[in-house]
């Protein structure tokens, strides 16, 4: 209850009583989805074909669910299955009729940060050692690609039962989101490994919506709306606040690596510098620093370093031209830009009223 | 990658079906440079942006990466063609699913490149050296979502239900491939140790899913196969695939020198592939891990190494008996699967000629 305590302590009213009234029952649909010992009949169920042999089940849960289990039993806030909560109730639906989809959701999350944390080299997540600092690069790579692609075995197998056109509706989207997220993927490597300085704001945003959209919001968003039969108009609605939302969750998150403003952050300070990723924190810096700054800074991002002393260089410089408060700004405008569509919903008031306090939550008061 | 796993498949496969060898070929070219077309990426794959896109990572963060990886080929096209005519259906209007077959080999050459080298080994981090694999493995990842919108777009004008199988086949052989190197790893790390023969089957059949399981399963779903039909193809290819790497370890116990001529950038996959699993387990080979005492995890290319210099001093006559006994076996399985559901006689007399069973 401590931890729950902690966790709900920054919400606000409507949203923390919504969250502490679901949250068992959410964590109960990740423990059911994703369980923490695998017989045959699981595996053959979720690989899709009857094994001829005996398969190597240790083997098997050691290397590709007990990394991602190791993070799911980190207690992250579970976010984004509270936000599919919030949008399938917001249209009418019982999410007891949908109890494997908040598990599904999260499983896919966690697995997919085990892949962040090893293109980031990040250390510790959630206040433990990542997937590749545990396991090693080779298995953490296999068993994030491969507990994600698994993670979707609800709708693959179409385990709900839901109609062809609506089973294919989710599994054409998520495919899509699939593709989105490996273009950005690729255009955000190429500017690290490049050491790309010419990145435009739009550029930086469209490759974080397209990078990380999936799960954070715009994939949780329109699968609920689907699932729960909002009309089309909404869906898009739904998209679009999705967007907005994650601009100013990433732009947040940018600001938090470089300065974390709790232990909760769970992560080392300064990732980003030493990963040696254009952020827009960076590109705004670049822009407004002069020439030999400029240099500086360049040389410090493209040396990969993890030197505290070279970080606190660029972090520096930072403060000196209130980069914080540009960055701050732009997740503000879009907060606004996802609470003027939110009004756009056809949903009630109490529900307008949650997403609204949501938005703020994710924007403004991300930790972990 | 088919002609190592399929014996006597220049004269079976590629001779024989070389007109269907040049549609793929040319559907290939076309579609290799639609990978850079902005207009073709913005109208069918990526769509148009919100905001904008940085084309510019194209040339640099995925072609130039990637090129060195599709010059090898899967060869599954071709299994995939004669399996669909095999079925009653001309293949050519189905060519472009060849580009699932395709990319996701080429995909899986960069994850094995990935997985087993030797940087991850070793105690001390090299940042410079994960970044630029990570790089690779990313245009990977691109590589093998790519195709996917020929799915999404209903490219080869499937009923709803066949479009939701061939996601979920294209699913799961990113789960299954993935779940027998995952093992594979694991048992590397644990100098294969305790390894038993069961797990050995199974993982193989996994780890090689995208050979035989993929174009057979793919042609299934075109064809619309019933279910019965289907399981029986899925045990039938299933027992193939195990049969295949028998086969090819026969080989590489008879005649070592063939494995030294792989092309360098295969040579990860190349570690999977000839895995001298029966050697070990049968003449309960192990290995020692001295070499690896300073090191995080075992390197494979030494493991093999030291497996390599056991397997040339023992005598592997009674090896070999068993693994023929029981490739009689598994093949027999592939073909009395596919008889019980009178499917795929063609293919099957074809395969037949090629290992001469």
């Amino acid at each position: 209850m401590k931890k729950l305590d902690e966790i709900t302590k920054r919400m606000p009213p409507e949203f923390n009583d919504f969250y502490r009234q679901r949250i068992d029952f959410i964590k109960a649909s990740i423990k059911n989805y994703f369980p923490d010992q695998i017989d045959k009949d699981f595996l053959d169920r979720v690989v899709g074909q009857p094994s001829l042999f005996e398969p190597d089940l240790k083997a098997t849960y050691d290397t590709i669910f007990l990394p991602t289990q190791e993070y799911l039993g980190r207690g992250g806030k579970v976010l984004r299955p509270v936000l599919v909560a919030m949008c399938l109730e917001a249209y009418g639906a019982d999410i007891r009729d949908f109890e494997p989809v908040f598990g599904a959701i999260e499983v896919m999350e966690d697995s997919s940060i085990m892949m962040d944390d090893y293109i980031d080299n990040s250390l510790t997540r959630r206040g433990g050692p990542c997937g590749h600092i545990a396991h090693g690069y080779a298995l953490a790579n296999v068993s994030s690609c491969t507990a994600f692609a698994l993670s979707h075995y609800l709708f693959y197998n179409n385990e709900l039962k839901l109609p062809d056109d609506k089973a294919l509706k989710l599994l054409d989207y998520m495919a899509w989101e699939h593709i989105q997220m490996a273009f950005g993927q690729i255009e955000e490597l190429y500017w690290t490994q490049s050491n790309v300085n010419d990145i435009t704001v739009d550029q930086y945003l469209q490759e974080t919506i397209a990078r990380c959209a999936f799960l954070t919001f715009r994939g949780p968003m329109r699968y609920a709306g689907i699932l729960a039969d909002a009309p089309p108009q909404d869906i898009a609605v739904l998209e679009k606040i999705g967007e907005y939302l994650l601009v100013g969750y990433h732009l947040k998150g940018d600001n938090l690596d470089m300065s974390p403003d709790s232990p909760e952050w769970g992560k080392v300070a300064g990732e980003d510098i030493t990963t040696g990723r254009r952020t827009l924190l960076i590109n705004y810096l670049l822009d407004k620093a002069d020439k030999q700054e400029r240099a500086t800074i360049e040389s410090i991002i493209s040396s990969r370093t993890e030197d505290e002393e070279k970080k606190k260089v660029v972090y520096e410089l930072v403060l000196k031209y209130d980069i914080f408060a540009q960055t701050r700004d732009l997740a503000a405008e879009y907060n606004q830009l996802a609470k003027q569509e939110i009004e756009k919903l056809s949903v009630s008031d109490e529900y307008k009223l949650l997403l609204n306090q949501f938005a703020d939550y994710a924007t403004r008061r991300r930790s972990l | 990658m088919l002609h190592h796993l399929i014996e006597n498949f220049d004269t079976e496969f590629l001779e024989a079906f070389e007109a269907d060898q040049r549609t793929i070929n040319e559907c290939f070219e076309a579609e290799y440079k639609k990978l850079s077309d902005t207009e073709h990426l913005e109208q069918n794959v990526i769509d148009e942006p919100l905001l904008a896109w940085d084309y510019r990572a194209i040339e640099p963060g995925l072609l130039e990466l990637m090129d060195p990886f599709m010059e090898s080929e899967s060869h599954t096209p071709l299994l995939f063609f004669s399996i669909l005519r095999d079925l009653g259906l001309d293949p050519k209007p189905y060519v472009k699913a060849s580009l699932l077959l395709e990319y996701s080999y080429f995909a899986l050459g960069v994850i094995d490149y990935f997985d087993f080298h030797k940087v991850f080994t070793e105690r001390k981090q090299d940042l410079l050296t994960y970044s630029e694999l990570t790089q690779v493995r990313y245009a990977a990842q691109y590589l093998i979502q790519y195709p996917r919108y020929l799915v999404i777009k209903n490219s080869f004008e499937l009923s709803k239900a066949q479009n939701i199988a061939l996601h979920k086949l294209y699913a799961t052989i990113g789960v299954t491939t993935g779940i027998g190197r995952g093992a594979f790893l694991k048992w590397g790390h644990d100098y294969f140790v305790s390894l038993i023969r069961e797990h050995y089957f199974q993982n193989s059949i996994y780890t090689l899913n995208n050979y035989f399981l993929f174009p057979a399963m793919l042609g299934a779903i075109i064809a619309d196969l019933s279910d019965a039909q289907k399981d029986s193809l899925q045990k039938g290819f299933s027992a193939l695939t195990m049969f295949a790497k028998l086969r090819l370890e026969k080989r590489y116990y008879e005649n070592q020198d063939e494995f030294k001529i792989t092309p360098p950038i295969y040579r990860d996959l190349w570690q999977l592939l000839s895995f001298p699993g029966m050697a070990l387990m049968e003449n309960g080979l192990q290995v020692d891990p001295a070499p690896y005492a300073e090191d995080k995890y075992p390197w494979f290319t030494g493991l093999y190494r030291d497996l390599n210099t056991q397997i040339q001093g023992i005598d592997m006559a009674d090896t070999i008996k068993t693994m023929e006994k029981l490739e009689t076996e598994l093949f027999e399985t592939f073909v009395s699967e596919l008889g019980r559901v009178d499917l795929l006689p063609a293919t099957v007399e074809r395969l037949r000629n090629c290992y001469r069973m």
